[in-house]
């Protein structure tokens, strides 16, 4: 029999990471598992001052900074999602993000002046990434890996699982799930989606996956309240506010976790329509979006491996 | 190049750029005028005991965002929301066709994870973090 572990629960990249591992030796596998999300963790910190991350934001405005290769990939992929989704999704964003979190500590908004000021530094062309280094061109800038680093992560730990010789497994980082082979009893494994307006845990339909990763963006998980009005941490970096969307939550189901946790972001931002037109560009296994009329709406394919936990409108677009 | 070719040209490129300034500086000011509108938003909370029973309709436009509701009151509660429309940006219209998902019951579906939910909040996340941390020698 193999070597089971179930529902290993760890916190690492500030957020909860759950593992099940199945194999003849899935204690070493989480081990090695293990030791890379910390190393991983080092390498794309936005808070740790050794990270690869507050090196090159220490020197925005000043020099060019090497990196390591795997750093450099990070950057490109970004860089990549930036393109396609025309800026939706943005590594640039720090600085406003730091504006509207001092701004929810005062209760007040924002200013006009001050948004401006934020995305001056936010600009994606601020950033210049050559093959083994990198540079921020203006003093203020920053890079935060937020929206992708958790989905490099499951990829990097997906395939630990498989060169270990994991039978199945998934991890799950903070919401970003991906998972290899079946589960234990030959099925396939079933993700859950968070339904965006009931409380943690309540999930409005499940995806059946094997060797997939589904990851979901919404703005119903973190906001702050300014004057009684609730602003989401979802930030647009065309407009400088909360993403104003007819979106809910957005599902992106992909081969990369990296390419998933990207997309969910830009897709949100973007809206339904525009989001659309991005899954298909971007040519994941598809995606669903949760709309603000409580409708679903699922690229192409995605149908066959759904199942709904509730009545809902659904249309395949 | 002849004269003519040139003051076609020109006649073009300023052609060009003047469309590009319209449209530039339309955007521009939009822009400006969503960000007045949304900065400037006041929430109040009515007198519910003044407010006689039905269903009433309620708009708001902030130039790329609208949205559309009718509120039912009965008994000077909220008893329903209903979203009408709720418009962002140009071409929101989108091609789809209705399908049947299966429903199924979820005590009969054993699900293994959540995608798009963090097992507790951030907050408190953070608390174990610093109590882990506290206790390394």
């Amino acid at each position: 029999m193999p070597e089971i572990f179930y529902e290993i629960q760890d916190f690492l990249m500030n957020t909860n990471v759950e593992q099940k591992i199945v194999g003849d030796n899935s204690s070493d596998i989480y081990n090695t598992a293990m030791k890379e999300l910390h190393r991983l963790e080092s390498m794309m910190s936005f808070y740790k001052e050794a990270s690869e991350v507050s090196l090159l934001n220490r020197q925005s405005g000043k020099e060019v900074v090497k990196l390591s290769s795997e750093m450099m990939l990070v950057l490109q992929q970004s860089e990549y999602f930036s393109i396609l989704s025309e800026n939706a999704f943005n590594i640039m964003l720090s600085p406003l993000i730091q504006l509207w979190r001092s701004a929810g500590k005062r209760n007040e908004l924002p200013s006009d002046n001050d948004i401006e000021n934020a995305l001056y530094l936010c600009n994606s062309d601020n950033l210049v990434i050559c093959e083994e280094t990198a540079y921020l061109k203006k003093e203020g800038c920053m890079i935060d890996l937020g929206g992708i680093g958790k989905g490099f992560a499951a990829d990097v730990c997906c395939n630990i699982y498989k060169d270990m010789g994991a039978k199945s497994a998934f991890i799950n980082l903070g919401g970003n799930v991906k998972a290899i082979g079946n589960r234990a009893d030959g099925k396939q494994w079933t993700v859950g989606i968070q339904h965006p307006d009931k409380p943690r845990g309540n999930c409005y339909c499940a995806i059946m996956c094997s060797d997939l990763s589904v990851v979901t963006s919404g703005g119903y998980e973190r906001y702050q309240e300014i004057n009684g009005v609730k602003y989401h941490h979802i930030l647009d970096g065309r407009t400088g506010y909360p993403s104003d969307t007819d979106l809910k939550s957005v599902t992106v189901i992909s081969k990369s976790s990296t390419q998933a946790d990207a997309l969910s972001t830009a897709a949100f931002v973007m809206g339904l329509k525009r989001g659309i037109d991005l899954i298909y560009a971007s040519k994941c296994v598809g995606a669903i979006f949760f709309t603000t009329s409580n409708e679903i709406y699922m690229t192409k394919g995605v149908n066959q491996n759904l199942k709904l936990l509730e009545r809902m409108k659904c249309y395949e677009v | 190049m002849t004269k003519k070719v040139k003051r076609v040209i020109i006649s073009s490129v300023c052609l060009v750029v003047a469309v590009g300034l319209f449209f530039g500086g339309k955007a521009f000011i939009d822009t400006t005028r969503y960000r007045k509108i949304i900065s400037g938003i006041e929430i109040r909370t009515p007198n519910f005991i003044q407010i006689q029973d039905g269903t009433f309709n309620g708009f708001f436009n902030a130039i790329f965002v609208s949205a559309d509701v009718d509120v039912t009151i009965e008994n000077h509660t909220i008893t329903e929301i209903v979203i009408n429309e709720h418009y962002f940006g140009r071409n929101s219209a989108v091609d789809a066709e209705a399908v049947i998902v299966d429903v199924v019951d979820s005590q009969s579906l054993e699900v293994d994870t959540v995608s798009g939910a963090t097992n507790s909040s951030l907050v408190i996340l953070k608390a174990i973090q610093l109590a882990l941390e506290s206790g390394i020698n």
